[in-house]
């Protein structure tokens, strides 16, 4: 059986070290994911990837199950790096 | 009176425009140890000066422009000046720092601020050269916008005005200069009561440095840090403040239809990436700033400053508005009539629920806003429904109800954070003195959602103590004339390399979760227990030290914060305006089903902020916390 496929958004300076706002990959968990980027985009790339937050559709995976939060169909995945402002 | 630190001037000028007299101002070198400058020692001079009870826009209070050793002497985001008085929005403590040119230009004419009592029979503004200040006739600016009154003032000079909003006494009305606001708390208005439209400022005289080589060294990898740091180097020159639309929405915290959603389904639309993808003509920074966080954008074929994350989430999300182009002309309109964006964004919102909920009769409406520029002409010239808005949140809702949807603290408009879901935000907005400002609260957000290592956010384990903490080194740091956002450096670089999912990351958070006992010890050993610098991730205390002479220490620094956050409680005290509440909304409504109300942390947390604090149960810092502060013992004149 096909693992999910799930939309990858990048934010701020993810975003550019990515080229694009968002990709689409199929994976069972988040872990999977990142398995799947860290493979695909560079070393700034994922030095970045690294300490970045990551919400499941709306709720962040620290509240879930970490890395080993399982996806399914059409869940979108939002990564970003630490930020600040005010 | 001149002094013995270097960095300060050693003067400020004393101008009544009741009587036009013009004299020096003293302050002594044991207030300039202890306070530092800018909004602590303004604090201080308000409660030594002005009697309690007065009224804001009454020709006793007095107005203070002040600047910090910090300010002009080339370190990095050093551009920072202070505006203070007692707010006529909210009766407590005002204060609004900006990063406009006035206060370089101030203290080159070697003056360190200036206080301004009186009100002048006919619109003046004041022209400070290094001879001294000159009252002189307005009438040609009155009723002219910031931009115009700032074009028609003599060229070259730094120049901090007010917009027809400060001219008629809108309760947040701001200060501008260059496009930079002095924006919370009303202090255009004050200005406006006084019938003072600008001041100019324009002098040659050095700021000398006790250590020029030591200073000049540890300014240089300041610098350095900040450049290099993920968030000063990185985030904020490319995305600004505005970075903060996404992240904040994820985290369910961006007000949206009046604080009654965290989220809005079209975040995207008014982010930073989009503003700067489709808006962004260049970044800016204030003088001698790194950073440089500053939008320009287009507005009507002309270059402007573009808005911040607090204008986009509050004149977006909040009133349900997905198009940042309007967001853009919008901000330039508010920029130019005076208007602070957070207050007015934040009572707009409001004031299209009360409409909403008919309680109130008006054409104003979530999601169109065919109105809009009228309305804020109507606000600044208080016309019409303009007329209750310019009164601010708080005063709608005594005369139309709605309190519990009334989103300020201490009458302030709160900021564009919903702390359901940032509890130590909560806390923060509920204690600052200020009232509801992000800034003044701890800005425990990046703590708990976005920084690099982060506490539970719904959890009040540690948050006093921290809250205390942040709320301290941000007064010192602004009292030294420096911009906060220097402090993102406090999170090291190495901190945003460590892995998020990793085991080490996990240890930090909880660690973070249950330090606040540890950091409440550390805090009651200051300023021995840290007698010394840190300047890998607080360089400020270095810096001022080198700079002044002082025997600076990070414990004495941020004892001096304390100190200030101390002296603004005790002007909110003596003037009946310490009471910290949420409004219902917050306090009762959930953001988040699974989630308890903000109601049950806020229980944990405010006493606990009080104890960290050492005030007591209501709130008043008791006599101890003050004698060790040494608060009341030093004499301004």
């Amino acid at each position: 059986m096909d693992k999910p496929e799930v939309t990858v958004r990048f934010y701020t300076a993810l975003r550019a070290r990515a080229g694009t706002d968002e990709i689409a990959c199929r994976a069972a968990s988040v872990r999977g994911v990142l398995r799947y980027l860290k493979s695909n985009f560079g070393n700034d790339f994922n030095k970045t990837l690294n300490s970045c937050h990551i919400f499941l559709n709306e709720e962040n995976i620290v509240f879930l199950r970490g890395a080993s939060t399982k996806l399914k169909d059409g869940d979108t995945l939002h990564i970003l790096p630490p930020t600040g402002g005010g | 009176m001149a002094t013995k630190f270097k960095g300060y001037m050693g003067n400020m000028l004393k101008v009544n425009l009741s009587t036009g007299e013009v004299s020096e101002f003293d302050v002594t070198d044991r207030d300039r140890e202890l306070y530092i400058g800018n909004k602590s020692l303004a604090t201080k001079i308000l409660m030594d000066n002005q009697k309690a009870g007065i009224d804001p826009l009454s020709p006793e209070a007095m107005l203070i422009v002040n600047t910090g050793p910090l300010t002009g002497s080339n370190a990095p985001c050093t551009s920072r000046f202070n505006v203070s008085a007692k707010s006529p929005l909210t009766g407590a403590i005002g204060a609004s720092n900006c990063g406009g040119d006035f206060g370089v230009q101030l203290k080159r004419c070697g003056y360190d601020g200036i206080v301004i009592t009186g009100k002048a029979d006919k619109p003046v503004y004041i022209d400070i050269t290094e001879k001294g200040a000159e009252i002189k006739d307005a009438s040609h600016l009155w009723g002219l916008d910031t931009e115009k009154t700032q074009e028609a003032l003599s060229p070259k000079t730094g120049k901090l005005v007010i917009g027809p909003a400060g001219e008629n006494l809108v309760k947040y009305a701001c200060l501008i200069s260059q496009e930079r606001a002095a924006g919370r708390c009303g202090l255009g208005a004050v200005a406006g009561s006084k019938n003072l439209k600008a001041l100019q400022a324009k002098g040659a005289k050095k700021i000398e440095a006790a250590d020029p080589e030591g200073f000049k060294k540890a300014v240089k990898s300041w610098i350095d840090m900040l450049k290099s740091h993920p968030t000063t180097g990185e985030t904020l020159p490319k995305y600004g403040t505005a970075n903060l639309v996404n992240p904040i929405n994820l985290s369910n915290a961006l007000p949206t239809a009046n604080f009654s959603r965290g989220r809005y389904e079209d975040a995207e639309m008014i982010s930073g990436e989009t503003l700067a993808e489709k808006y962004l003509v260049k970044n800016m920074g204030c003088l001698s700033c790194p950073i440089r966080c500053g939008r320009v954008v287009e507005v009507d074929g002309k270059q402007v400053k573009g808005p911040e994350f607090e204008t986009l989430g509050l004149f977006g999300s909040n009133i349900l508005n997905n198009d940042l182009a309007l967001i853009n002309k919008w901000n330039r309109q508010m920029d130019l009539l005076g208007l602070d964006t957070i207050s007015c964004g934040n009572t707009i919102g409001f004031a299209i629920e009360l409409t909403q909920k008919g309680m109130l009769k008006s054409d104003l409406k979530f999601g169109e806003f065919g109105w809009m520029e009228q309305l804020l002409e109507d606000i600044a010239h208080r016309r019409g429904i303009g007329n209750d808005i310019a009164e601010g949140s708080r005063a709608m809702a005594r005369k139309y109800g709605g309190e519990e949807f009334a989103i300020n603290a201490r009458g302030l408009e709160v900021a564009c954070y919903d702390p359901r879901s940032s509890v130590g935000m909560g806390l923060g907005y509920a204690v600052s003195n200020r009232g509801g400002c992000h800034i003044n609260a701890g800005y425990m957000i990046f703590m708990e959602r976005t920084g690099p290592v982060t506490m539970d956010p719904y959890s009040s384990a540690s948050k006093a103590a921290w809250t205390v903490f942040q709320q301290n080194i941000f007064e010192a740091v602004s009292a030294s004339g420096n911009c906060i956002f220097t402090t993102y450096a406090i999170m090291h670089k190495v901190l945003h390399r460590i892995n998020k999912r990793g085991l080490l990351s996990k240890i930090i958070s909880k660690v973070l979760g249950v330090s606040g006992l540890a950091m409440d010890h550390t805090a009651m050993i200051l300023p021995w227990g840290m007698p010394i610098n840190m300047p890998v991730m607080i360089p400020h205390s270095l810096v001022i030290g080198k700079l002044t002479g002082m025997k600076m220490t990070l414990g004495k620094f941020l004892q001096a914060g304390e100190r200030g956050y101390n002296i603004e409680r005790m002007f909110n005290v003596r003037e009946g305006a310490a009471q910290d509440t949420l409004p219902g909304r917050f306090m009762n409504e959930k953001l988040d089903p699974k989630r308890p109300p903000l109601k049950a942390a806020m229980a944990k947390m405010l006493p606990g902020y009080y104890k960290v604090r050492g005030w007591d149960a209501t709130g008043v810092p008791k006599k101890k916390k003050l004698a060790k502060l040494g608060i009341g013992i030093s004499a301004s004149k």
